[in-house]
């Protein structure tokens, strides 16, 4: 499946964004685990992303199954996020995780901030 | 408030800072007062309370914030020009002054100094029951200038007010005491770091003085092509029969001569 063609009701984690999430969870000992996607106000673009790896979801959390890991996502920031890739970049010039979201009009160039 | 404006804003610590669009233009000055880590108050430039309020509630998304529109039980009191400090230390009995909430006689107000202005500039935050004992107190001493004054007055310290400013960089106004470069990412903050880095702040803030009045807002060079634009002018004679006025123009037509609806225009000192 392209990054495009994510349906618009979830977002999708490739499977190298995943193992790194596995990998981080592993390292805290964490053997249940959900990777928390979420967005504050900030940023160079005015939304900036936020992730975490949580032992369990909130109560209003959406959650999403997607390359072997669940995804917690607070519902006022799927507004934000849906139709969402996140990736991992990794070696020396790598960005770490890179999220491609359909809604953004404009990101900054780091990528950790975008505008609606 | 850290995330989405300018400037460094610390628990306890009096600050101004801007908010500023993903395009590092601003949208609103203003004063954050005896921050707390629970509660900041939060004194606009603006005079449309309802829209500051939006632009900032576009950026809480998941936290516990309110905003609450406390306008009618505040004022605001300038104090401004040479001896501002001296004369408000006096009446406090502190010296030297600084920015923080104050006890007078059986009422109590936060007193700001403004540094980021190129003149003495105290602002006053009383509650606005409170407000006929401080001017009672102060205009005993001081007095109080006209709006056409303090016009005036401004102009020549190229002191400029929000409305004048608003969808402006703020590198252009030479309002770099309102950004800290240290702090990390707000919003605007990729394009401001990019103007300052490379020097690409292509227009500054001046004063012109003309003879005749100012008629538009374009400024224009000896070939009527665009110099520059007016953010703000008197339509009366200032001193010496001179119209004056606050410009935005391109610094390399500040050393050519400039025309204002064709007639010349000076940038004074």
């Amino acid at each position: 499946m392209l990054k495009n063609q994510v349906p618009i009701n979830t977002i999708q984690i490739t499977q190298k964004a995943a193992s790194k999430v596995k990998q981080f969870a592993d390292e805290k000992s964490m053997s249940k685990f959900g990777l928390k996607v979420s967005v504050k106000g900030g940023g160079c673009s005015g939304l900036t992303y936020v992730l975490d790896i949580v032992e369990c979801h909130d109560e209003e959390d959406k959650i999403i199954k997607s390359s072997g890991i669940e995804v917690y996502i607070p519902k006022k920031a799927f507004v934000f996020l849906a139709g969402t890739v996140l990736d991992f970049s990794d070696g020396l010039n790598g960005k770490g995780f890179e999220f491609t979201n359909p809604n953004a009009k404009k990101t900054c160039g780091c990528g950790t901030s975008f505008s609606v | 408030m850290n995330r989405i404006t300018t400037n460094q804003i610390s628990e306890n610590l009096s600050t101004r800072t801007l908010l500023l669009d993903d395009n590092g233009r601003i949208i609103d000055n203003f004063l954050v007062l005896n921050s707390t880590a629970e509660d900041l108050l939060l004194v606009s430039d603006s005079s449309e309370i309802s829209d500051l309020n939006e632009q900032i509630t576009k950026y809480i998304i998941l936290e516990n914030i309110t905003i609450e529109d406390i306008s009618n039980s505040y004022k605001r009191i300038s104090i401004v020009g040479n001896g501002s400090y001296k004369f408000l230390s006096k009446i406090l009995k502190s010296n030297p002054l600084k920015s923080k909430n104050v006890f007078l006689n059986d009422f109590n107000f936060f007193v700001f100094i403004d540094k980021s202005k190129s003149i003495e500039w105290i602002d006053i935050i009383i509650q606005s029951k409170d407000l006929s004992k401080l001017e009672n107190i102060i205009l005993k001493n001081i007095p109080e200038i006209s709006d056409l004054d303090f016009k005036k007055f401004r102009f020549h310290h190229l002191v400029t007010v929000l409305d004048e400013i608003i969808g402006i960089n703020p590198l252009e106004l030479s309002l770099i005491n309102l950004i800290s470069f240290t702090k990390g990412c707000y919003i605007g903050q990729e394009v401001i770091a990019r103007m300052d880095t490379y020097s690409k702040v292509t227009r500054k803030l001046v004063r012109l003085k003309s003879d005749f009045p100012f008629q538009q807002k374009r400024i224009t060079t000896i070939k009527n092509k665009n110099a520059g634009h007016l953010i703000s002018y008197l339509s009366e004679e200032s001193q010496n029969n001179k119209f004056v006025a606050l410009a935005l123009i391109k610094n390399k037509e500040v050393v050519n001569s400039i025309f204002c609806g064709g007639k010349p225009v000076y940038i004074s000192d």
